[in-house]
């Protein structure tokens, strides 16, 4: 818990806000599409969204600046997504007019030959933190130092357990023929290669 | 098809689509929204604490190895002489790695020690398997309550339990529809430190027995049971000769040094490691060849890296791990325009390869 030392002045809380508004307006789109691909409905994605930057906005001295405050993002809404699964959360009225918008808008893809929706069921398999080391290397485009940030490890550990997931991920994939094209995902190498863990 | 791109075939908003939507009123409002709620608010469990700064440093007894962790450090030992009473007699320095370690095995027919990587004197974790049966367990710096807040988050399960005379915390992962999935954790204290043992039992009560079948165990015992396919340190310069004997060497390449390194590797690490060794000086001669205008030299390195193809320390290491395939697509983008995937090569052989610690 943050300890006040002193009360804010008018400029300290402009300063807040204009900081704030910046995160925001730089952000928000990533953490949407993080949001979107971890949780069921638009309207979820929302509460996601405002949750976590209701969390920003009060720690906004915490928040680190540039790149860095978007892999904070991150890390705080991995807590609030696994607040949803777990039934913790609530709707937010904050979050509506958007969780409408994005609902809308539906974005989620659909492939059509049930491809990703295989793919999407052997990651559902694999261990939490597995799943979402490769997640956020695959679908955020982070690179093994980032991941480290956000999940507070070392990169090196990163690094090893990414590549133990790639090894599950394939295992659960199996000799199945996929087949299919791809879609517009980041680039292969962001899943950057690491030794073998044994 | 590549795993890889399968992977991202699976996202569900792919950056295109992300870049599309239409963020107008909802967003604004939203912003407007949060800012006029109070900021001095009561903490929140969602709330992350401060990052940590983690400088990853390589384990003081290992001299000169795998500096800022860019490759992961794993376990080494080598072979130590019969004492007198038919005890092993350890080099100091493996005495040093396993005396920073809880010095825990599972005791119970049919688990072995399939990894071991130290970050640092403080932190590490080790695997274990047992057929299709794995647990993980580390050992790292902070607060006990942080860890174990930590795991109640997404818990479909959370008790408590005795873990080597310690209370500890256990929890059961929820899948993404709140189901519980065979994935437990344990969280305990020990001497600072907070221990997790991870698994992917199928109960609780299989998860209970493997807690119960961890068991502290002497140097001696801990070290023997590190794999088999350590390579011995008395066999590496040997095995480094061996490993280079189809490869071209750069000019000046300082192979004593490598073959010289008085630690046992598991045999793929040091293949890791011995082709992160030549292939980062080729490129460092390829890159520096290119500014340069030095096309000969260039064409010398990339032809030198082109018959990484046939290398068969790569070829043995390919069944094993990923590693074989990326540094061959990064052998084959030296023809090319200079970039990996879009990222300059010498970006990303940095993470790729390790190359930081070869280009000092």
């Amino acid at each position: 818990m943050r300890v006040l030392h002193r009360a804010r002045s008018p400029l300290d809380e402009h300063a807040a806000e204009r900081r704030f508004r910046q995160l925001f307006q730089a952000e928000s789109r990533a953490l949407i599409g993080y949001a979107l691909r971890r949780v069921q409905r638009p309207e979820d994605a929302a509460d996601v969204v405002a949750d976590t930057f209701l969390v920003a906005w009060r720690r906004i001295d915490d928040v680190p600046a540039g790149a860095e405050g978007r892999l904070w993002l991150f890390g705080v809404a991995r807590r609030v997504v696994a607040n949803h699964h777990r039934g913790a959360s609530r709707g937010h009225k904050l979050s509506q007019r958007l969780g409408e918008e994005l609902a809308r808008q539906a974005p989620v893809q659909d492939d059509g030959d049930g491809l990703a929706e295989a793919v999407r069921g052997a990651l559902a398999r694999l261990w939490p933190d597995d799943r979402e080391l490769l997640c956020l290397v695959s679908w955020e485009g982070l690179r093994a130092s980032e991941v480290a940030r956000v999940l507070d490890l070392p990169a090196a550990t990163v690094r090893t357990r990414l590549h133990r997931a790639r090894r599950r991920l394939r295992a659960e994939l199996g000799a199945e023929d996929l087949g299919a094209a791809p879609s517009d995902h980041p680039e292969p190498a962001l899943l950057m290669p690491i030794p073998k863990d044994a | 098809m590549h795993d890889l791109d399968l992977l991202g075939a699976a996202n569900p908003v792919g950056r295109e689509t992300l870049k599309r939507l239409e963020l107008g009123a909802g967003a604004a409002e939203l912003c407007d929204a949060l800012i006029a709620c109070p900021r001095a608010a009561p903490a929140t469990t969602a709330a992350r604490r401060p990052r940590r700064t983690r400088r990853v440093t390589a384990p003081r007894t290992f001299g000169s190895l795998a500096a800022a962790g860019v490759l992961a450090v794993v376990l080494v030992f080598t072979l130590g002489r019969q004492g007198g009473d038919g005890a092993t007699a350890w080099a100091a320095p493996l005495v040093k790695l396993a005396e920073s370690s809880p010095l825990v095995l599972v005791d119970a027919p049919g688990w072995t020690v399939t990894r071991m990587d130290e970050q640092d004197a403080v932190e590490g974790e080790m695997s274990f398997a047992n057929g299709d049966h794995r647990a993980d367990l580390s050992w790292r710096r902070g607060s006990l309550a942080m860890w174990q807040d930590d795991r109640r988050h997404g818990a479909a399960l959370v008790v408590r339990r005795n873990v080597l005379g310690a209370p500890a915390q256990v929890a059961e992962y929820a899948g993404s529809h709140g189901e519980p999935l065979p994935d437990f954790t344990a969280i305990w204290p020990e001497h600072g430190r907070v221990l997790e043992l991870r698994a992917n039992s199928a109960t609780l009560a299989e998860f209970e027995a493997l807690l119960a079948a961890l068991a502290r165990v002497d140097v001696d015992r801990w070290l023997s049971a590190m794999p088999a396919s350590v390579v011995k340190v008395g066999d590496r310069a040997g095995v480094v000769e061996a490993m280079v004997a189809d490869i071209p060497l750069p000019p000046g390449f300082d192979l004593a040094a490598l073959k010289a390194e008085e630690l046992a590797r598991d045999r793929y690490q040091l293949g890791a490691e011995v082709t992160a060794a030549v292939g980062c000086t080729w490129i460092k001669r390829w890159d520096d060849a290119r500014r340069r205008g030095d096309d000969a030299r260039a064409q010398q390195a990339i032809a030198a890296m082109a018959s990484s193809h046939h290398w068969k320390v790569l070829d043995q290491m390919q069944a094993e791990g990923a590693w074989p395939e990326i540094f061959r697509e990064m052998a084959d983008a030296m023809r090319g325009d200079g970039t990996y995937f879009k990222r300059p090569l010498t970006d990303a052989v940095q993470e790729g390869l390790g190359c930081a610690r070869w280009w000092k």
